[in-house]
């Protein structure tokens, strides 16, 4: 860079909006660019890019929605995203033209001063904008404030307790008390969850929600599995020495199959039918 | 003017008097910050000492390999069988049948001997031989006192077969499990009856045999469900502390 | 003059206090500080039986003993002492402990000068971040590889915990010191601090304190993370008492420090400078000190509840009498607000660097001042978006997002005046200036993320994994650090007497920008797939996001130790900068480098010209102003500041 220390950057002009033109040393460029367009231009762009990663990349990356309380919230996430892209494009186009305007990279003379502005229509705007986006966003999260797929009259009631480090399941109507999670398909599940010693937490990913587990408090959790498959059960609060490996698989099964393992265990057959309501 | 600058000097410093009589002394400085580097190290070392003595959480290193014992079959499947033995000792330092544990340990803390960490072959028969020293009482949950993951979810216990003991009577528990991702589902949980009547610094034990087998390769962690540390749920200290009553066990 | 004085005085100059005063400093604290905690520690162990309680009280009361000890003999515990006891010192003692002598040596002493306590705090404050740094490291090493055996469970534990607090306070420590320490009194024309006493407590007490937090991994680590989440914490290993004991000398600093902003800020002003023309920076450090004092109670109370639980046997935190929830609730009126008051004076300080470096005034300076006010007073109300998975009910969880997302408006205007500032304006492409805009990128992905982690819905999918890791470091390093170091490298010429390497500087730039966004975007990956944080080990379909998010760790730490690099080597052969290297606007500017001891040579006056906005300063052609800076016409012939005589 020869030419910085020659930048004529510190010459009274007067007019600092025609001062700003040489560009022939490639460090002032010219004040009269058109910075809107520009920032539109990039805004635009970038606004675009952030929305197709914000619908694409949720179901490239996210576990299979595994009930509609996790459909939910995929959808959410897709929302938000939407409504972030324009942010984000808002931000960088600003930012990058304003980069582009009158600019010195002359280490020694700062660039004569800007014309002082007073903001206001722009904050006004970006602020009514901000508050369309943030009413937007607290009325969607009212909406579904209340897991969609609402509870059905007649849970399987399934009793977790956490402890350090291991998780137990107790199907209510029986004696099995097992590590496996085994979920029948399209019944509501009622988890009743608590510890045994600290607080841990539940969550059961693919399902889209979790709970903590304390000790001395049963918390509830409703949700209905609505796939078959394989899910993780994973301890989400740091428990102590194991918290790493408080990992467990699970598995949503048809409601006859559910039936069959639970005999596997140990249940009378008849009972077994009754606990997952499948016909003799 | 000159008024304001007057008043400007009476906001004053809540110091003293300052004078101009110690703007002379820097020289001192590079032998003094030599001196506090010096002192500051051996006095950190000291205090680092004061606060380890005594204090020292070094689990013991070293991986038993499991020795071969030919073939076995399974379900129909021929495996190879392997052999581990381990020990449960009430403290880290105990002598109940010879050697101490950790040496330099945390001498009050139960542990396992000779070493926490285990190696064996994938896909194996796994037949474990635990001398268990210690006394016991009851488990925070009782569903532990069953055997389960075991070849026919039984353990022999000084020489009975059993699927599950008194939960108000263990002394300590072996429960293995993967890491996540791996080996979906596979969990061993034995209990280990506590030593009835004198069993601090005696010889007195109980013998537990088990055979599992073992899963893909990979690592798997066991630990102890017997609640034999400290602080709350008495799952703290020799139990949230990796190497005594918990440790790796290598599928090769 | 000196010998008028001792015969005012009560007391002869070599007084029994005079003698221990003149002694004291950072190795006489080393020493008494051993001692103490030497003979607590034997007391402790004649008193109480090793085990179950009596292990953590002898840790308590070598941690207290440390740290009482190690104040003790630096000098912190004199103002106190020297009150109650009625002591009259000799001047020169004083006006040493005021940092007249001058010299490096007044870094390692107690010094009432709140330049000296602003670099103390810069010190200690990297101290940490360094060993917070190389706690990311091994964790980031650790997670490499799914079931790695790297660390295992124990040291991983500990080095997570040590690495959260310890990144946490070095943060703050930044914002305690350089900022509100050094550069806002100068900012408002202060010629000291209002309490200076009270300001040179804090670094002291914090500076033992942070032995006590980093002791903690050798003496049996503290597994339980930043939030030191009780009824774990009742049950992690004794060092987590030494934790705790940490945690209330962090209380002590951050209450006292803050009080002396306050006072300072709103007693201090030079003539002129009326809260309406304060700078957007002094105005940002005002609000965060006032909201840190107004809640670090929360951490004193729980950290006191967890010391009583853990030596007394109360049971605070353990059913059936006391529950984990009641911490989680008393944490988080505390843990909330810190955020904001790590957040708001990075945001005032590229306020300003975004005024010099687009040459005009800040933009809208009221709304930047209304926004971090409501910023603070939501901080307060907003703690129920931790408990979404705790079983809040749905009318609770619905009240509290609507809060959290409200942070948009205010954080949204902040972002805005940022972007006027710079927008058309005339951009001088220096190394603060870059920081604007990584501040800028790093803020909207944090602020979404935030947003979306805000709704109860999509937080019950997130709530303890790695996308709120991400999250909070896309805060916390992408904003609060990065507009830390934005600020420390515009104020470097200030606090050093010489330039920063501006080359050296930028290339760091670029590393800790790329690393920011390799690190912490990956981390966003791993969390979507379902990755639990602060876990040794994942399933392996995560490791391609782990892998990238380790190299870009790796990345910004080289990033960060350049750019710290490029500053220590700049302190000592860099390019002697004037006054006011920058063409500011702010009147810290207006006083040589390096500052003298009262800072002004004659006390700063603003002019009344209307026209003059927040950061205005006069110059001497304004009527109606003393110009400040340089050898003034209107203080000729009276003393300056470090000759001024003890009648004055």
């Amino acid at each position: 860079m020869p030419s910085e220390t020659s930048n004529g950057t510190g010459s009274p002009s007067s007019d600092d909006q025609a001062a700003a033109t040489q560009r022939s040393d490639g460090h002032l460029a010219d004040g009269a660019a058109r910075p809107w367009a520009f920032a539109v231009g990039v805004g635009v762009a970038v606004t675009a890019a952030a929305a197709v990663a914000a619908v694409v990349l949720p179901g490239r990356a996210l576990p299979v929605a595994a009930s509609s309380t996790a459909t939910d919230a995929a959808h959410t996430i897709r929302l938000y995203g939407l409504l972030a892209a324009p942010v984000l494009g808002a931000v960088v186009g600003t930012a990058a033209a304003s980069l582009i305007g009158r600019r010195t990279n002359n280490l020694d003379e700062p660039p004569p001063d800007a014309p002082p502005a007073s903001g206001r229509p722009a904050t006004m705007v970006g602020f009514a904008f901000t508050a369309v986006l943030v009413v937007a966003v607290v009325a969607w999260g009212l909406v579904t404030l209340t897991p969609s797929g609402a509870a059905t009259e007649d849970p399987l009631t399934v009793r977790v307790t956490g402890h350090q480090w291991v998780w137990t399941f107790a199907y209510s109507g029986t004696k099995v008390v097992g590590t496996n999670l085994v979920l029948p398909v399209g019944r509501s599940v009622a988890f009743e969850v608590t510890s045994s010693d600290v607080t841990h937490g539940f969550h059961p990913v693919g399902l889209g929600t979790q709970v903590e587990a304390a000790p001395g408090v049963t918390t509830e959790l409703r949700v209905t599995p609505n796939k078959l498959g394989p899910l993780t059960v994973q301890c989400t609060q740091l428990c102590g020495l194991l918290h790493s490996a408080m990992v467990t698989h699970a598995e949503v099964v048809t409601p006859s199959a559910f039936a069959r393992w639970l005999v596997t265990q140990g249940v009378a057959p008849t009972v077994a039918r009754t606990v997952a309501r499948v016909g003799p | 003017m000159e008024g304001r600058a007057t008043e400007g000097e009476e906001v004053n410093l809540s110091e003293a008097p300052l004078t101009g009589r110690f703007h002379g002394r820097p020289s001192a400085l590079p032998v003094k910050a030599l001196l506090a580097t010096v002192v500051g190290v051996v006095v950190v070392a000291a205090a680092a000492w004061v606060l380890l003595a005594g204090q020292t959480y070094q689990p013991p290193s070293g991986t038993q390999v499991a020795v071969p014992l030919g073939k076995a079959t399974v379900n129909g499947h021929v495996l190879p069988h392997v052999a581990l033995n381990f020990s449960t000792y009430p403290f880290s330092n105990g002598t109940n049948d010879g050697a101490p544990v950790h040496p330099g340990g945390n001498r009050t803390w139960p542990a396992t001997g000779p070493t926490p960490n285990f190696q064996v072959p994938a896909n194996a028969l796994v037949t474990v031989t635990v001398r268990q020293y210690d006394g016991g009482a009851a488990l925070n949950d009782p569903w532990f006192a069953t055997v389960r993951g075991t070849i026919g979810n039984v353990a022999t216990i000084d020489g009975r077969v059993v699927h599950a003991i008194n939960p108000n009577r263990v002394g300590h528990s072996f429960l293995l499990q993967s890491l996540p991702g791996a080996a979906s589902g596979f969990f061993v949980n034995v209990p280990f009856p506590a030593v009835n009547g004198d069993w601090a610094d005696s010889g007195k034990h109980r013998t537990i045999v088990f055979d599992f087998v073992s899963g893909p390769k990979g690592t798997y962690v066991w630990n102890c469900e017997f609640p034999c540390g400290q602080m709350i749920a008495l799952f703290g200290s020799a139990m949230s502390t990796f190497g005594y009553m918990s440790g790796y066990l290598h599928a090769v | 003059m000196t010998t008028a004085l001792k015969l005012d005085s009560a007391s002869t100059p070599t007084t029994w206090s005079d003698r221990v005063r003149a002694r004291q400093g950072a190795v006489a604290g080393l020493v008494v500080g051993a001692v103490a905690a030497a003979v607590a520690w034997t007391g402790a162990h004649v008193a109480f039986e090793v085990g179950n309680w009596g292990t953590d009280r002898v840790t308590a009361l070598t941690s207290i003993a440390w740290i009482l000890g190690f104040n003790l003999g630096v000098g912190t515990w004199n103002p106190p002492i020297g009150w109650l006891l009625g002591w009259t010192t000799d001047p020169e003692l004083e006006a040493t402990e005021a940092g007249a002598a001058g010299g490096r040596s007044r870094y390692l002493r107690f010094c009432t000068d709140h330049k000296v306590v602003g670099i103390q705090y810069l010190v200690l404050g990297l101290t940490l971040l360094a060993v917070g740094g190389v706690g990311a490291l091994l964790i980031r090493t650790q997670l490499l590889s799914p079931h790695s055996t790297f660390l295992g469970p124990t040291a991983y534990g500990d080095v997570v915990t040590l690495h959260g607090l310890s990144m946490v306070i070095g943060a703050l420590l930044l914002l305690i010191g350089p900022f509100a320490s050094f550069v806002v009194p100068l900012m408002i024309g202060a010629r000291s601090v209002a309490l200076p006493r009270l300001n040179a407590m804090g670094v002291w007490i914090m500076a033992s304190a942070a032995v006590c937090l980093i002791a903690t991994v050798v003496i049996g680590g503290a597994d339980v993370g930043w939030t030191t989440f009780a009824p774990l914490a009742d049950q992690a290993s004794p060092a987590m008492t030494a934790l705790a004991i940490a945690m209330v000398g962090l209380v002590a600093c951050v209450i006292l420090s803050g009080i002396s902003t306050v006072a300072t800020v709103v007693t201090m002003r030079a003539k002129g400078m009326t809260m309406q023309r304060l700078p957007v920076m002094a105005w940002g450090s005002l609000v965060a000190a006032a909201l840190a004092v107004a809640t670090m109670a929360g951490l004193l109370l729980v950290m006191t509840f967890v010391l009583t639980d853990r030596t007394m046997g109360t049971s605070f935190f353990v059913p059936p009498w006391g529950s984990g929830g009641l911490y989680e609730v008393m944490f988080w009126t505390m843990g909330q607000p810190l955020l904001y008051v790590l957040l708001i004076p990075p945001a005032g300080a590229l306020l300003e660097v975004a005024s010099s470096f687009a040459r005009r005034p800040v933009v809208n300076p009221r709304a930047i001042v209304v926004s971090f006010i409501v910023i603070a007073a939501i901080s307060f109300v907003t703690l129920g978006h931790h408990l979404y998975t705790a079983g809040l009910s749905p009318a609770v969880a619905g009240a509290s997002m609507a809060l959290t997302e409200l942070f948009a408006l205010p954080v949204g205007v902040v972002v805005l005046c940022l972007l006027a500032t710079v927008w058309r304006g005339s951009i001088w492409a220096r190394l603060p200036l870059f920081f604007v805009y990584l501040f800028l990128w790093d803020l909207v992905i944090g602020g979404v993320s935030g947003a979306l982690l805000g709704n109860p819905t999509t937080d019950r999918s997130f709530h303890g994994g790695m996308v709120v890791t991400a999250h909070l470091h896309f805060m916390m390093v992408g904003a609060v650090l990065v507009g830390a170091a934005g600020g420390l490298v515009y104020w470097f010429p200030k606090f050093t007497g010489r330039m920063l390497d501006e080359r050296s500087g930028r290339g760091a730039f670029w590393l800790i920008a790329f690393g920011i966004q390799l690190t912490f975007l990956a981390q966003f990956w791993a969390g979507a797939e379902g990755m639990a944080r602060r876990v040794a080990w994942y399933e392996p379909g995560f490791q391609t996001a782990n892998q990238i998010s380790t190299v870009g760790a790796y990345l910004l730490t080289l990033g960060w130790v350049v750019l710290v690099w490029a500053g220590v080597w700049s302190a000592r052969h860099g390019r002697p900068a004037p006054a006011d290297p920058w063409r500011a606007r702010t009147l810290e500017w207006r006083t040589p480098t390096p500052v003298p001891l009262r800072n002004f040579p004659v006390a700063p006056v603003l002019s009344e010209d209307p026209e003059a906005t927040y950061s205005a300063w006069t110059d001497s052609s304004t009527p109606g102003a003393v110009p400040v800076g340089g050898h003034s016409n209107t203080g000729a012939g009276r003393p300056s500041a470090g000759e001024t005589g003890g009648e004055d």
